[in-house]
């Protein structure tokens, strides 16, 4: 009898497992019932993708923006989204599957290569028809965001780097702090006599760097050097004058002055931690710094070193915002579009809280009241505007995501170190080679 | 053809083999049958993501594969891993397994240990193995600081990121040590027995009985290992994105890159189809080894 029960609880349990696995399986299949007579009345809203890749301080920014655009179009719905993972991976994989989010984040070396995939919307014939400001926009960003003479995104911010600097670490060792007149040597030798050893180990470096090839564009060129040739159609990076800049640079760190990469505990921020005594800055993360260093310390910012050629020739990227070619709602997305890079969307955006550069030139006076109002380090912050003079600008290329590869692993380690054995001359010869079969490629 | 069971009772139990079979088979055939074809056919194309129509270009992607580099250093990069970890990973994971099988208090609570890495997800495993090669700050470092060695910067320096990498590989060794384990418990014990009435002390009994019984299971872990050699990424990828110097640039790095950064999807299918022809050559060539060493001792006694 027991012997029986037991076959008969098995068998059903079969019978269960299965039917189960089956209506899981047609459920997956099935599309999602309709909402019944609210749905269908809710359907003739318009609703649309919004998606950012920030930091959760700027949410709310965003959703205020959001809002103020649905309070006045209250027939649109703005889904607001915050990627800070992967973000590039699942907008390359939506973008070939051409499910991209109706309106998205992209930094203006990306604008090209989606553009050309015609991933995103040409916007000049929208542009040009609701009279869009062009003269507002920062020319150097503006010749970022156009693909074949269209426009193809609406700037949202535009960045540079400075050189952040803890004041208290300074009143410490008792040197006067940085005023933006140094050039590269004056600034080794500050972060020389700011570095700290104790028992052969080193507890503070003087500078970090960040191996960003974009960054690098401006100082290569501030020294006489150049990464592409004027058309972009070769790399010319191993030149004398670029030898001359690498070399300078890992010396830095095979003397100790700034922390090769890996040296730095991990998951720890080395500026805010007081592991370094100055840092580089870019322009986007005022916020960021201001939460993560609290009271613990007084910083400020400064400018970027002089170069050999009597310029700083700051490298600037910006962000920006694409709309998406699969977009159903194209038009209602250029309005939102339209809404989050004006004047008052960039003063709330970016403005208000001093956040970055605005992408906007009107949003410039909002910018600077809100940072001499703001009592809080960077006090100086207006410093990456004044920079923004005699920036280095140029367009990016399209091929510039598989140079960043060839830049990670060819010229990056003679910038952030770990392996004493890189040579300089020999590292820019095979980049060099190996972007010219890049371009050879496209 | 495939031939019916014939019994009633034959072909239910295939049937609920079947009905087990279905959530997996159905997953293979909604999320994975669909681009696994595809990625046949783009291999073929030049397709760059764009909204186009993928362009056929016959071979042209495989030719162009051993033109270059970067395709022979992924290559040369993955085989190096492979001969450097395989042979010790199997050995320590046999060797484990030994100790594991005897009869000692508390061997369950050893054994979990031991097998604890396995269950560990790749990128868990990626951080935590950051902290212990920390050039500062690592364990390693500090415990070759003991012999006087001066610190390592494991992760950033060409010539060191591989020792990194199979030492990495050599702490989830525990994955095949239970199947040893499983392996080792399997033997009858009898043969040990006639072995030591016949005179034969440990490590006789060891070459003579446990190798050969054990064959089949060296088998499988080797193939299993092999073909998950050859697939390693998570590490390369969290670590150290391939480098310094391409010196962690495996091939599925290569793919990944290719595919997600460089967005050429036509060559990277072409290279993950390579791949695959690849370690389906390695395994045929194991198979076709495996009659001079694998031992089944039920196919022995039929022969005979």
């Amino acid at each position: 009898m027991s012997k029986m029960s037991t076959r008969l609880n098995r068998r059903q349990f079969l019978t269960l497992a299965g039917a189960g696995a089956i209506a899981t399986g047609l459920a997956a299949c099935v599309p999602a019932a309709p909402a019944g007579d609210a749905g269908e009345a809710a359907m003739e809203d318009i609703q649309i993708q919004f998606v950012t890749n920030h930091g959760d301080a700027e949410q709310p920014f965003f959703q205020q923006v959001v809002d103020n655009f649905t309070d006045a179009n209250p027939h649109i719905q703005v889904d607001l989204l915050n990627v800070s993972a992967e973000y590039y991976t699942k907008i390359n994989t939506q973008g070939v599957g051409g499910d991209l989010p109706d309106i998205f984040y992209t930094r203006t070396w990306d604008v090209v290569p989606y553009a050309s995939k015609e991933w995103t919307v040409n916007l000049q014939p929208l542009a040009e028809r609701d009279n869009i400001d062009f003269d507002d926009f920062w020319e150097a960003e503006l010749e970022q965001i156009v693909y074949q003479g269209d426009l193809y995104a609406l700037p949202y911010d535009f960045s540079n780097l400075g050189v952040a600097y803890n004041i208290d670490i300074f009143n410490e060792v008792g040197i006067e702090v940085p005023d933006g007149s140094w050039d590269w040597d004056g600034l080794r030798s500050l972060a020389e006599s700011l570095t700290v050893r104790e028992d052969g180990r080193t507890t503070r470096w003087g500078w970090s760097a960040h191996p960003w090839p974009w960054v690098w564009i401006g100082i290569i060129a501030a020294n006489g050097g150049a990464l592409l040739n004027e058309d972009q159609t070769e790399c010319v990076m191993n030149s004398p004058e670029n030898i001359e800049t690498l070399s300078f640079f890992k010396s830095l760190w095979s003397d100790g002055i700034i922390p090769e990469q890996g040296a730095m505990p991990q998951g720890v921020e080395g500026f805010s931690a007081g592991l370094l005594a100055m840092t580089t800055m870019g322009s986007w993360a005022t916020q960021w710094r201001r939460g993560v260093i609290g009271d613990k310390f007084d910083w400020d910012v400064t400018a970027y070193p002089f170069g050999s050629e009597g310029r700083r020739a700051v490298s600037a990227g910006g962000g920006a915002w694409g709309i998406a070619t699969n977009s159903n709602h194209i038009e209602e997305t250029w309005q939102f579009n339209v809404h989050l890079t004006s004047t008052e969307s960039t003063n709330i955006l970016i403005s208000e809280p001093v956040r970055s550069i605005p992408g906007r030139k009107s949003s410039v006076p909002a910018w600077t009241a809100a940072a001499a109002r703001e009592d809080l380090p960077p006090r100086n912050v207006e410093v990456f505007a004044e920079m923004m003079e005699d920036a280095y600008s140029a367009p990016f290329p399209a091929y510039f995501k598989d140079l960043e590869t060839i830049w990670f692993n060819r010229v990056a380690p003679l910038i952030a170190g770990g392996d004493p054995s890189v040579d300089v001359a020999e590292s820019l010869a095979k980049f060099q080679d190996e972007v010219n079969e890049l371009i050879a490629s496209y | 053809m495939i031939a019916l069971p014939k019994t009633p009772r034959a072909r239910r139990e295939a049937l609920e083999g079947y009905i087990f079979l279905l959530p997996w088979l159905l997953g293979f055939l909604l999320f994975t049958a669909g681009p696994l074809l595809a990625s046949f056919y783009l291999g073929f194309t030049s397709y760059r993501g764009d909204r186009s129509w993928p362009d056929w270009i016959g071979f042209a992607n495989f030719t162009k594969l051993f033109q270059d580099e970067l395709f022979w250093q992924s290559l040369k990069v993955t085989v190096v891993y492979a001969v450097g970890f395989l042979p010790p990973g199997m050995a320590l994971g046999f060797g484990i397994a030994l100790l594991m099988n005897q009869r000692v208090k508390g061997v369950s609570i050893f054994r979990t240990i031991y097998y604890l890495p396995s269950v560990i997800t790749g990128v868990a495993v990626a951080v935590l193995w950051g902290f212990v090669f920390h050039k500062e700050f690592g364990i390693l470092n500090s415990v070759l600081e003991w012999f006087g060695v001066a610190p390592i910067s494991w992760l950033f320096n060409s010539r060191w990121v591989m020792v990194a990498f199979i030492i990495m590989g050599l702490w989830g060794v525990g994955d095949g040590m239970i199947i040893y384990l499983a392996g080792l418990q399997g033997i009858p014990t009898e043969l040990y027995e006639a072995a030591s009435i016949d005179g034969a002390r440990r490590m006789r009994r060891f070459w003579n009985v446990t190798i050969p019984m054990m064959s089949p299971t060296l088998f499988f872990v080797l193939v299993t290992a092999l073909i998950k050699t050859f697939q390693i990424f998570t590490t390369a990828y969290i670590m150290t994105r391939g480098g310094p110097n391409y010196a962690t640039y495996f091939f599925s790095v290569n793919i990944y890159n290719t595919t997600f950064v460089s967005l050429r999807f036509g060559y990277a299918s072409a290279l993950a189809w390579l791949l695959f022809v690849l370690i389906f050559l390695l395994t045929l060539l194991l198979f076709r080894s495996a009659k001079f060493w694998v031992f089944y001792a039920g196919e022995k006694e039929e022969a005979a």
